[in-house]
């Protein structure tokens, strides 16, 4: 007995109909957890083996090797302020608004603690409850 | 004269479109590997008076010295054994105050290691005056 072939050919697709969807919930879950970084300046981290997500909308202080400071209130990049008096009245602005808000310390590990000390007084002086100091996770040895 | 009506098919030309939403997922993708957003917290505390004028033996107090040395209690004792130190004392009393006093000259990669140790021991309790706050209560500063 011979088979008959089918006349009716079946076209074959791969269903792309839902790609869309999947694609664009993608891009949505990653554009809602990116947080941008306010501060690109290149410096070494601490390392510390605990950690934890900072919030987002942070405001950040950046201090690099050479002590130069950089402040941002969390929405814009972070900018140069002249000094410990300057970022001073930077981080009051803040406070005075709102105690709780978020306060971000990116301090190169070879700051010496006596700058570190400077701003973490200046932050209790100014009310801050909630700071996190930026590290980078602990390479396992 | 007449002019004949051709029917087009209308359709939106989607054929780029997987490609264009592809980038963009690769872009926050690789985006959100690249920002820094981690880190060790901690609360300041309000004038802990409390803590920092408490007896002695109430609390533990951690000197970090210039190079990086650490003093516990007065004795010295390598970071590796900081939180065998610790446990003990926090099994007995878990939100026993611990002071962590950095010396102005280390560096700040020393008090984030031993801020580190401390957190991964579970410290409540954690005091880290600044040196302002040490002369107001007129306590010893590291040097």
């Amino acid at each position: 007995m011979r088979l008959r072939r089918s006349r009716q050919s079946l076209v074959s697709t791969i269903p792309t109909a839902s790609m869309a969807d999947i694609a664009f919930l993608l891009i949505v879950f990653f554009m809602v957890t990116t947080a941008y970084s306010l501060d690109r300046t290149p410096m070494e981290l601490p390392e510390t083996a605990q950690q934890e997500q900072t919030q987002k909308g942070s405001a950040l202080i950046s201090i690099t090797h050479d002590e130069v400071y950089r402040f941002s209130a969390g929405e814009a990049d972070a900018q140069v302020v002249g000094g410990i008096d300057a970022l001073a009245a930077a981080i009051r602005d803040v406070t005075a608004a709102n105690t709780m808000h978020p306060f971000v310390i990116k301090a190169d590990r070879r700051v010496k603690y006596r700058v570190i000390d400077q701003v973490l007084e200046q932050l209790r002086a100014a009310g801050a409850e909630n700071v996190t100091l930026l590290s980078q996770g602990e390479v396992d040895r | 004269m007449k002019i004949a009506r051709r029917h087009l098919p209308a359709e939106i030309p989607t054929a780029s479109m997987a490609d264009v939403a592809f980038l963009l997922i690769i872009f926050f993708l690789v985006a959100s590997f690249y920002s820094v957003t981690r880190g060790i917290q901690f609360s300041l505390p309000k004038h802990d008076e409390a803590a920092l004028t408490s007896e002695p033996e109430a609390a533990v107090l951690i000197e970090i010295a210039a190079d990086g040395a650490l003093t516990v209690d007065s004795r010295p004792l390598p970071l590796g054994e900081l939180q065998a130190y610790l446990r003990p004392k926090l099994q007995r009393n878990p939100t026993k105050a611990v002071i962590l006093q950095t010396s102005l000259d280390a560096a700040y990669r020393h008090m984030t290691d031993v801020f580190d140790e401390l957190r991964q021991s579970g410290v409540q309790n954690l005091v880290i005056p600044t040196s302002a706050e040490l002369e107001m209560y007129g306590l010893r500063r590291l040097q």
